[in-house]
């Protein structure tokens, strides 16, 4: 089996995030990055297949600066086999589309039976390069999966969505996103960190990928802060007292029921 | 002006959903503001039966694709399909429906029609001419503001709850036209479909949650929240932080943050939730928030519109005991 795992570098989850004085962008300064979470699902679930079909390479490709080699080595300490690296300095601030066009064309110029990726991407939050990448590549895609079956030449598939769980039964090739579920990632023995730093990580450029449309769909005009909440109001009182309160206000004030 | 905007809905379980009028409700916003037209693809086993759904939502027509096999979502179907008709229009703009489905179909439509893709749209507003959609990133720490690029078309997806949905006004009716269907068969199609028995409604798609922590302590315990959602009645449910998921005390489809769902209810009760940054992001747009914790620093009343610093094993039975009385 042969398989490919999209991993992004994102900013860590607890980190503040400030806008840049340009307004287009974060101010990368003291943030933490590291593998996006889902990911790390990807990664775990591909690692676990060659577990079990040895002869089977796990490849984990990346879009990203010079940074996000710290998110390959981490996909690698636990047990993808080769990294392969896209960037050029032209990509900062491309959008998902343009993000997709170069996946696809790294998958094409690859052998695979099953593409992981995340569900999303925890910084820009998007969820799109999934669904891109099935039309770009003509290959199924199925997305936010909490389970894989492998058999027969199939796959047997797990959607969770609003209040339901679908099986998706699904020949390979495949694009597979995956949810939280999907399995519990390993940390990287310490041997395993060792190793991965002497695995394989090939750097391309969109160029080299022969991918030179690179003009992106979308525009950012802007960011700014969320807005804030207003401060709340602390109900004070005996709980029988302040329930009672409570009730009154969401029933009276703000008639939710 | 070239394109339209248009909706790409269907049906599930035979079911017109409420996200397919919110979609309509955005799907009107956009082209008041872009001066264009609304049209609708509407795909399902039995579309006939819900075309006065459309009625009154500003809508101009309705393509309508009927065949058995649309009944269940397909992205390749629908995809395909959709590309079809809609082919390299400049500047359209397709909306989608806020559920899973309509997420799966929108980075593959955006590939297919070479359009740009803006998810979890949250606000619509006009600056310097452009049409500019707000969304929230970083897990809501930051709002991007994206438009279209110069002539290019968009596919829109939008966060469930954020734009409200008007009665349908005396528009009235659409014109409907009936669509040939011939589809391959799919790669992926879905086999069967798992409902949980007596399965509560889910986070995204309720008015009021109520969600516990690991300040419940026990699995067991969170029937004191099912009581409270089953005395609120329709449109409650039962939500979780990750440390009850985790524990085994919930299921995961429960779970509400970074890993687990965003919602943005009515109203939402964290009932012994510290509100860990990856929680917040998961709830932080709810309308109205309640925090009941014992710890008076803890962070989730940093969020909440309302507070009860107290014992969650005291406070909610006697909220449950107020909902009895006022309800008689
Ligand atoms: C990558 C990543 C992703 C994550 N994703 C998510 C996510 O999606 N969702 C999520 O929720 N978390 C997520 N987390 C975990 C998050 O960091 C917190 O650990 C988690 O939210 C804490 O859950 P909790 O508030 O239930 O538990 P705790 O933090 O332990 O808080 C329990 C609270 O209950 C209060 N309490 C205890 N007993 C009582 C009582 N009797 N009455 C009243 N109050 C009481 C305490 O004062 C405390 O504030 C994620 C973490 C990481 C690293
Ligand atoms: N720059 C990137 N490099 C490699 N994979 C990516 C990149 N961006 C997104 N992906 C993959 O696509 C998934 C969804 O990301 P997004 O569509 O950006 O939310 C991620 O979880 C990754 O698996």
């Amino acid at each position: 089996m042969k398989i490919l795992v999209l991993i992004k570098q994102v900013p860590d989850t607890e980190a503040q995030i400030k806008i840049d004085p340009s307004g287009k962008a974060i101010d990368e300064s003291g943030i933490k990055f590291v593998l996006n979470p889902y990911d790390e699902f990807g990664v775990e679930e591909a690692v676990r297949i060659k577990e079990k079909n040895p002869d089977s390479t796990v490849t984990a490709v990346t879009i990203g600066p010079e940074r996000s080699k710290e998110a390959m080595r981490s996909a690698l300490a636990m047990g993808a086999d080769t990294g392969i690296k896209i960037w050029d300095d032209s990509l900062a601030g491309a959008d998902a589309g343009v993000k997709a066009a170069l996946l696809a064309a790294a998958a094409g110029t690859l052998e695979y039976d099953i593409i992981f990726c995340g569900k999303q991407a925890i910084d820009d939050d998007q969820g799109a390069v999934g669904g891109a990448i099935s039309r770009l590549l003509s290959v199924p895609f199925v997305s936010n999966v909490v389970k894989v079956d492998i058999s027969g030449g199939k796959c047997i598939l797990q959607r969770e969505v609003e209040g339901a769980s679908e099986i998706v039964e699904c020949g390979m090739p495949c694009i597979i996103s995956a949810q939280k579920g999907l399995n519990e990632p390993r940390y990287p023995s310490l041997i395993n960190i060792m190793k991965a730093k002497k695995k394989e990580i090939k750097e391309m450029t969109p160029a080299g990928l022969g991918v030179s449309d690179l003009a992106s769909k979308t525009e950012l005009v802007g960011m700014e802060p969320p807005p804030s909440r207003p401060p709340g109001r602390i109900i004070e009182g005996e709980p029988a007292q302040a329930a009672v309160e409570l009730v009154r206000i969401l029933r009276e004030e703000i008639k939710v029921f | 002006m070239s394109g339209n905007v248009y909706t790409i809905l269907d049906t599930r379980d035979g079911e017109f959903p409420q996200v397919n009028l919110e979609a309509l409700a955005v799907g009107r916003l956009i082209a008041e503001k872009s001066g264009k037209d609304l049209i609708s693809l509407f795909f399902s086993d039995n579309p006939s039966a819900h075309l006065d759904k459309f009625a009154g939502r500003g809508v101009k027509k309705v393509h309508l694709f009927a065949s058995p096999e649309l009944g269940k979502f397909n992205l390749e179907h629908l995809g395909k399909l959709t590309i079809n008709k809609i082919g390299q229009e400049n500047d359209s703009i397709v909306v989608l429906p806020a559920n899973i489905h309509g997420k799966e179909l929108g980075g593959y439509l955006a590939a297919g029609l070479g359009a740009g893709y803006v998810t979890d749209c949250t606000g619509i507003s006009e600056e310097g001419g452009k049409i500019v959609y707000k969304r929230p990133a970083y897990s809501g720490k930051v709002i991007q503001k994206l438009a279209a690029s110069a002539g290019a078309a968009l596919v829109v997806g939008f966060r469930p709850n954020s734009f409200p949905v008007p009665e349908a006004d005396a528009t009235g009716a659409p014109e409907t036209v009936a669509e040939t269907v011939s589809t391959e068969p799919a790669k992926a199609v879905i086999v069967e479909v798992k409902k949980p028995e007596g399965a509560a409604l889910d986070v995204t798609e309720a008015k009021i949650i109520i969600s516990g922590g690991r300040g419940l302590q026990e699995g067991a315990n969170f029937s004191l929240l099912e009581e409270l959602v089953a005395l609120i009645g329709q449109g409650a449910t039962v939500g979780a932080s990750r440390m009850a998921v985790d524990a085994g005390w919930r299921d995961h489809q429960a779970q509400v943050g970074q890993t687990g769902k965003v919602v943005s209810p009515e109203l939402y009760v964290a009932c012994g939730i510290s509100g860990a940054i990856q929680h917040l992001v998961g709830m932080s747009s709810s309308k109205c928030i309640v925090a009941i914790n014992k710890d008076p620093e803890a962070n989730i009343f940093k969020v909440a519109d309302f507070g009860i610093v107290g014992d969650i094993f005291q406070v909610v039975p006697a909220i449950c005991e107020e909902m009895k009385r006022v309800k008689v």
